[in-house]
């Protein structure tokens, strides 16, 4: 059990000490000490910037330099506040601008799309054991791919270089930052789907497989394509035989691309924004707003306590 | 260096990198909704493209129906003239023609079983209303990129962004009068 839990965690396999307790469950300390600083490093530091508990702490270190008459620190402070200010007012504007898509539409480009979370196909199980089936869970599967379903089509969700935001589920454990099976999901990022190619070289491969079908049945070629009826295929006939073949192959293929397709949501284009959360957009806009606005005045104020040191 | 020097350049600097997260933010709208309307482009013609095949099948079974049929084309030149020349109100009345040429068309086919059970029809048929319900999608995705743009770009302070670069604002692509006209039932059955 150790053994397999190892390589799942390998974040904890330098301890020397296997984190499993000595009755053979999980050390929830442990678990839960991994996972805050896995969910730390997915959601960035600018939503690090939006926790309120990180707005009161720089509040009071703000007050503190103040106190002490520490001007350049207060600089510091103060250009710190406006970066994330602006960071923040630029995720809030992205959320309120973004147009929710549908997969059925299957509209590409920088998207939003609102969903159901699920395990892809033929994936029973993800997660830790002792604990609830998960599609995502900070700290320990972070990368694997999982599906939003918005009931019109399922668009697979490939986390890597995301910024993850999840917040425990109300059905689970309190602690336990993760996204589930079935929670509702918002995901803003670029859309594409995935064809067939049907390239040339695809094209000639499936070209050369038809006509060996076809030779492998010489009755049923020559019923089909012997016009003048001497019983063998000329190469006038031949010549037939090669058309008809390729334009079997180009309609196939062309039936094959119009067949719906995966849609893939991998990343984002350079200055916009990769976001998966499980937290409802207006929730989520709303806490940028307000604390865009909250270091806003704490660059303000740092300025004016500058004037007045 | 003096400390009212420094917050007067901090003040500028936080003025300067704010136009500048404007500005920004009114070019990935902008881009975004022409890459929604591209989206609506693709599929229009793919389905101008299938449209003839349909017409073809039909003319096969469907001799005293040329009306129809007639119909259907010429609005499927004036979407494609339309889409051509970038006229989104000539494009929202030829669709919405479009529309009830194709809505006839169907209910006309109902009368003809020989073409009903044609394959071919039956893909056609089934191939240009999965478009048609796409390009519903993707319109009301492009409309809504469009109005986002268009109330980013007359709002205090973007607008002076907006003014200042010149970002213009994109036109909706709505249905045709006739099309969003309530029904008169009624005719139907007094007629």
């Amino acid at each position: 059990m150790w053994t397999w839990l190892r390589t799942l965690l390998p974040e904890l396999g330098g301890t020397g000490n296997p984190p499993l307790g000595d009755r053979g469950g999980l050390d929830w300390l442990q678990v839960m000490d991994n996972q805050r600083i896995a969910v730390l490093r997915r959601g960035g530091l600018m939503n690090l910037a939006a926790a309120p508990s990180f707005v009161l702490l720089w509040g009071i270190a703000c007050l503190g330099l103040f106190y002490y008459a520490l001007k350049p620190w207060l600089l510091l402070l103060a250009t710190c506040s406006l970066l994330f200010s602006l960071g923040l007012f630029r995720r809030y504007r992205l959320i309120a601008d973004t147009p929710t898509s549908t997969l059925s539409s299957g509209a590409q480009g920088y998207v939003e799309l609102q969903g159901k979370a699920a395990l892809p196909d033929g994936v029973g199980f993800r997660g830790l054991p002792h604990l609830p089936v998960t599609v995502w869970l900070p700290g320990y599967v972070e990368d694997e791919p999982f599906v939003l379903d918005d009931g019109k089509g399922r668009c697979l969700l490939y986390p890597r270089g995301a910024e993850i935001i999840a917040c425990p589920g109300d059905s689970h454990y309190s602690w336990l930052n993760a996204i589930y099976p079935g929670q509702t999901l918002y995901a803003l990022g670029e859309l594409h789907t995935l064809r067939s190619v049907g390239d040339s070289d695809e094209q000639r491969e499936r070209l050369a497989a038809l006509l060996a079908e076809w030779k492998s049945n010489p009755l049923q070629l020559r019923r089909c394509f012997d016009v003048d009826g001497n019983g063998q295929i000329d190469p006038d006939e031949w010549q037939q035989v090669l058309v008809a073949a390729q334009r079997w192959v180009t309609d196939d293929l062309r039936e094959q691309q119009r067949a719906p397709g995966t849609h893939v949501m991998d990343g984002a284009k350079a200055g916009q924004l990769f976001l998966i959360t499980n937290i409802p957009p207006e929730k989520l806009a709303g806490r940028y707003r307000q604390m865009a606005f909250v270091h806003l005045l704490y660059w303000l104020s740092c300025l004016l306590a500058m004037l007045i040191i | 260096m003096n400390t009212g020097l420094i917050i007067f350049l901090s003040l500028l600097g936080g003025l300067v990198l704010w136009a500048i997260l404007l500005y920004n933010q009114l070019v990935a709208l902008k881009n975004n909704t022409a890459k929604a309307w591209s989206n609506i482009d693709v599929l229009l013609k793919q389905r101008n493209a299938e449209l003839p095949k349909l017409v073809a099948v039909c003319k096969e079974h469907m001799q005293y129906e040329q009306a129809t049929l007639q119909k259907v084309m010429e609005a499927r030149n004036r979407v494609a003239s339309a889409m051509q020349s970038g006229d989104m109100g000539a494009l929202g009345a030829a669709e919405g023609a479009l529309r009830i040429g194709l809505g006839n068309l169907f209910a006309v086919a109902e009368a003809y079983p020989e073409l009903k059970a044609s394959d071919s029809f039956r893909h056609l048929r089934e191939r240009i209303t999965g478009l048609e319900d796409s390009i519903a999608d993707r319109r009301e995705f492009y409309n809504d990129s469009a109005a986002i743009n268009n109330t980013r770009i007359e709002q205090f302070p973007d607008v002076v962004i907006a003014k200042a670069f010149s970002f213009k604002p994109f036109r909706l692509m709505s249905f045709s009068a006739e099309e969003t006209s309530d029904v008169d039932v009624a005719a139907h059955f007094t007629a």
